[in-house]
């Protein structure tokens, strides 16, 4: 643990408060979510303090849950930026898993500034053989509601449902539909506000024209 | 030579919540959550070397064990019953191990782990029901190669199946498989619904709770997200036909269940019960009377 | 109210009771212990290993010994408590060139450097009953040290002829490359040979037996000299990431088999031997010549130039075959869940049944009025 105090003094923040139980309860809820897409799944978890300050509780209870050292993470905030020294230090610590610089290599993607739309298209989508080879995204996003967004159809979903993502840029609906349409590769995505989360498998296709 | 064992390894040795390490868990949820995302494909996972043996619901058991919290409500069965001998072994499993309240209803229960059978009473939004599948991949009796079964499903090359139902229809007159019938997932993938009767397939169309379904020996897991299509294979003038019985329940009176079938003597006689044992109970609590003709 | 296999718990309680009385038999008889099996059933106790995956003499013993002698549960129940325990690394790779040796023979050469060694083998012995062993009497004679043998250098026979290029050049050590391990990743075919080789090493002794037999009969095209057998105990070392050196963190026995096969070169490699490669826990010869046969016979595609086109040509060649039934626990499991109840599969199959018997005719089928019609799905 020595290196963690030369990287990031003073930073050593704080994981699941009772790490098998909440990482139960939180996996149950990303489940719902990703079997109901744009379904609003409330956060589970109440995470103890401190938590790095570039996360929202739902990100940090996300990554808890999913990364580990089997999971290589493309992030797109990187050290030297001011904000990420408890954050590396929180996924070095916490999670242990191996961070890569090509979206091309990653398991996972954590992106914290969606505005600054990062290189979508190259993450894996999978071969046409194991299309479960493929990125699952972790987006950290404003704000979620089930009103004025998009229509999403599709398995788990009964009839229709409506999503909006305030402040998510164009670009990344127009991917999403690409990459709905590209099924059965594509990626797969997990919102993170700061109190809920909801998920976009690849499986749902987006009308992008509009509900509410 | 032989050391004795650390204190760590004897006696009380204590295992971990739902007796799966952490790691393994979050191996399986990931898994998980790319089946649910592409419905009907088969993730390769790696699957452990549970305290049961392979064959016997491993694959079932590492499922529910990365699902299950303190405040879900197990049902298991196994031929739809609650009480056959190994849906007991693995209730008390998790009964044990995961601190878990269990339940023979299905109304009740938040997670039901079954063996070749889906229960009668329809499955509610929230439900989850986890299958336990011995040979998950359909085109298994066609194709015994995995490398070439799985080219097939990515270029949902799906004719042989066809082929295979329509040569039974040639020779018998009708498709002549009873139980693992193939379906097709949301148009894309041809999917094992594990070994349940047919009578079950139409449950598994367009049902409100979640499936997943865990193959340990065969390591692979997939899933049916809820409110999705599940075509069972037919052709347009050989639709698709389920069991029926012209008897009914000796217990409950049940015409509309799957039944057992129970020899009772050296001369041909028997007699007919439901499968499923809480649907039976539940009638019969209600005053359902199958006219019980037993000595 | 009539269940047929009612009272679950307590018949499972019962099963246990009646199974623990039969493993202790009669108690006028002294219980086994668990120095006995791991000192007199060593055999016993090296396959347990071996297939287990887990070198732990101590536990195989009392796997054995839980398992009633049955070692294909004994290696079931050491997996399951393997399958528990936490990883810590992977070990650099063995040096069994600098083995301590205590049987080394060579059938391709009558002397070489570190002479051949015969240990403790029954190979010569003759088969006959030795009734001295049904009496407990007093232990057999030690043997007196043969001064010089054990201490000398003792390189592997392969080692010797790669420097002339007359045998292929062992692959280079690779302590990163290849240490996935097979128990906490899903195999992709085709498979590389060292997850193949974990596969093997994990396989059943029986079928690897079987495969590597059915090679040497024609259904394979190998012809296999024994270029080297060692048996002794070899130091593991485990890098330290915060010492940045390796250190020994103890030693294991283990019996390595190196077959050689004569290979008629491609366009890219010259003729030459190339090898196959066996490597069990403790004293298992038969485990480890079974294994180098089928892992010279898995790699024919490789020394075939990689042609993708040409199918395996012997069950022993081909890969997923022998990768996917190759585990006895897997196999054992699958086998035995046939005694689970099938009576709703079952009972699906004997209405088809009778249904195609009264749609054929069926003279005397009197079975035939037990089924019903078939009605068409009630779609909702």
């Amino acid at each position: 643990m020595s290196w963690l105090a030369e990287t990031a003094p003073g930073a050593v923040v704080a994981g699941f408060a009772d790490p098998v139980a909440d990482s139960q309860r939180l996996f149950r809820a990303l489940l719902t979510a990703m079997a109901h897409p744009g379904r609003i799944e409330p956060l589970p978890v109440h995470l103890p303090e401190p938590q790095p300050s570039a996360l929202w509780p739902t990100t940090v209870a996300l990554a808890l849950a999913l990364l580990d050292a089997d999971t290589p993470l493309w992030c797109d905030r990187r050290a030297p930026f001011s904000d990420s020294g408890d954050l590396d230090a929180f996924l070095a610590f916490h999670c242990g898993c191996p961070r890569v610089d090509q979206p091309e290599d990653a398991q996972f993607g954590l992106i914290l500034v969606p505005q600054d739309v990062p290189p979508l298209a190259r993450f894996p989508i999978g071969t046409s053989e194991y299309p479960d080879r493929s990125a699952t995204l972790l987006v950290q996003v404003s704000a979620l509601e089930n009103s004025a967004g998009v229509w999403l159809r599709g398995p788990g979903v009964e009839t229709e449902a409506c999503l909006l993502v305030p402040g998510l840029p164009g670009a990344w609906w127009t991917f999403l539909s690409t990459n709905a349409a590209a099924f059965p590769l594509g990626v797969d995505v997990v919102f993170a506000a700061s109190d809920r989360l909801a998920a976009l498998p690849r499986s749902v296709s987006i009308a992008l024209d509009g509900c509410g | 030579m032989i050391d004795g064992l650390p204190a760590s390894r004897t006696v009380g040795h204590g295992y971990t919540y739902a007796y799966l390490d952490e790691q393994t868990k979050r191996m399986i949820r990931r898994a998980v959550l790319k089946a649910v995302a592409v419905p009907g494909y088969q993730v390769p996972f790696a699957s452990r070397e549970m305290p049961m043996p392979y064959g016997w619901g491993t694959g079932g058991i590492q499922l529910t064990a990365s699902l299950i919290g303190p405040s879900d409500v197990l049902k298991v069965i196994d031929q739809g019953a609650d009480d056959t001998t190994n849906a007991v072994s693995i209730r008390q499993f998790f009964a044990r191990t995961a601190h878990v309240q269990t339940t023979t209803r299905t109304a009740e229960s938040t997670l039901i782990q079954t063996r070749h059978r889906i229960p009668e009473q329809p499955l509610r939004a929230g439900q989850i029901i986890v299958y336990q599948v011995p040979i998950p991949e359909p085109l298994r009796w066609l194709e015994p190669r995995e490398t070439e079964s799985r080219r097939l499903h990515a270029l949902q090359d799906y004719g042989g199946m066809y082929v295979k139902l329509y040569e039974d229809i040639a020779r018998y007159g009708r498709i002549a498989t009873a139980y693992d019938y193939p379906v097709l997932v949301n148009g894309r993938y041809l999917m094992s619904p594990s070994p349940i009767p047919k009578f079950d397939n139409p449950k598994l169309d367009r049902m409100p709770a979640l499936q997943l379904f865990g193959a340990g020996r065969e390591k692979r897991i997939y899933a049916v997200p809820p409110h999705t299509r599940v075509e069972s294979l037919a052709f347009d003038d050989h639709p698709f036909q389920v069991q029926k019985w012209d008897q009914t329940c000796v217990l409950c009176g049940a015409g509309d269940s799957y039944l057992d079938e129970v020899i009772t003597d050296d001369a041909g006689g028997r007699w007919f019960v439901c499968s499923d044992t809480d649907h039976c109970t539940r009638r019969r609590d209600g005053g359902a009377d199958g006219g019980d003709r037993r000595p | 109210m009539y269940v047929a296999v009612k009272g679950g718990e307590r018949a499972i309680g019962n099963a246990h009771r009646l199974y623990a009385e039969a493993r202790r038999g009669d108690p006028a008889v002294p219980e086994l212990t668990l120095e006995q099996i791991g000192q007199q059933l060593s055999h016993a106790v090296d396959r347990v290993m071996t297939e287990g995956g887990l070198y732990d003499p101590f536990l195989a013993a009392l796997a054995i010994k839980q398992a009633r002698g049955d070692l294909v549960e004994a290696i079931f129940l050491l997996r399951a408590y393997r399958t528990t325990l936490p990883r810590f690394g992977a070990a650099r790779p063995l040096e069994t060139d600098a083995m301590a040796v205590s049987r080394r023979i060579s059938a391709t050469f009558k002397d070489l450097p570190g002479g051949q060694m015969l240990g403790p083998t029954a190979d010569y012995s003759h088969r006959l009953l030795d009734f001295a062993l049904a009496e407990t009497g007093l232990p057999p004679e030690p043997v007196p040290p043969v001064a010089g043998v054990s201490e000398s250098s003792c390189p592997r026979v392969t080692g010797l002829l790669a420097a002339t290029g007359l045998v292929e050049a062992p692959p280079p050590d690779s302590d990163e490359a290849d240490t996935t391990d097979l128990t906490r990743t899903p195999l992709a075919l085709p498979a590389g040979r060292a997850l193949r080789l974990q596969a093997l090493a994990r396989g059943d002794e029986g079928f690897l037996l079987a495969l590597g037999y059915s090679t040497q009969r024609g259904f394979g095209t190998t012809h296999p000299f024994a270029a080297e057998i060692r048996m002794g105990s070899v130091e593991i070392e485990l890098e330290a990431e915060e010492l940045g050196f390796p250190v020994v963190i103890g030693e294991i026995a283990v019996t390595e088999c190196q077959m050689i096969n004569q290979f008629q070169g491609t366009a890219d490699q010259p003729p030459q031997f190339t090898s196959g490669y066996g490597l069990a826990f403790g004293e298992a010869e038969r485990k480890a010549m079974a294994m180098a046969l089928v892992d010279r016979a898995l790699r024919w595609r490789e020394l075939s130039g990689g042609d993708d086109a040409r199918t395996p040509a012997a069950p022993a060649e081909d890969e997923e075959f022998v990768l996917a039934h190759a585990d006895a626990v897997e196999a054992s499991g699958f086998v035995q869940h046939l005694k689970l109840p099938h009576y709703v599969d079952f009972q699906a199959e004997l209405e088809l049944l009778r249904r195609l018997r009264a749609d054929a005719g069926a003279v005397g089928c009197a079975d035939g009025r037990a089924a019903g019609a078939e009605a068409p799905e009630s779609v909702p």
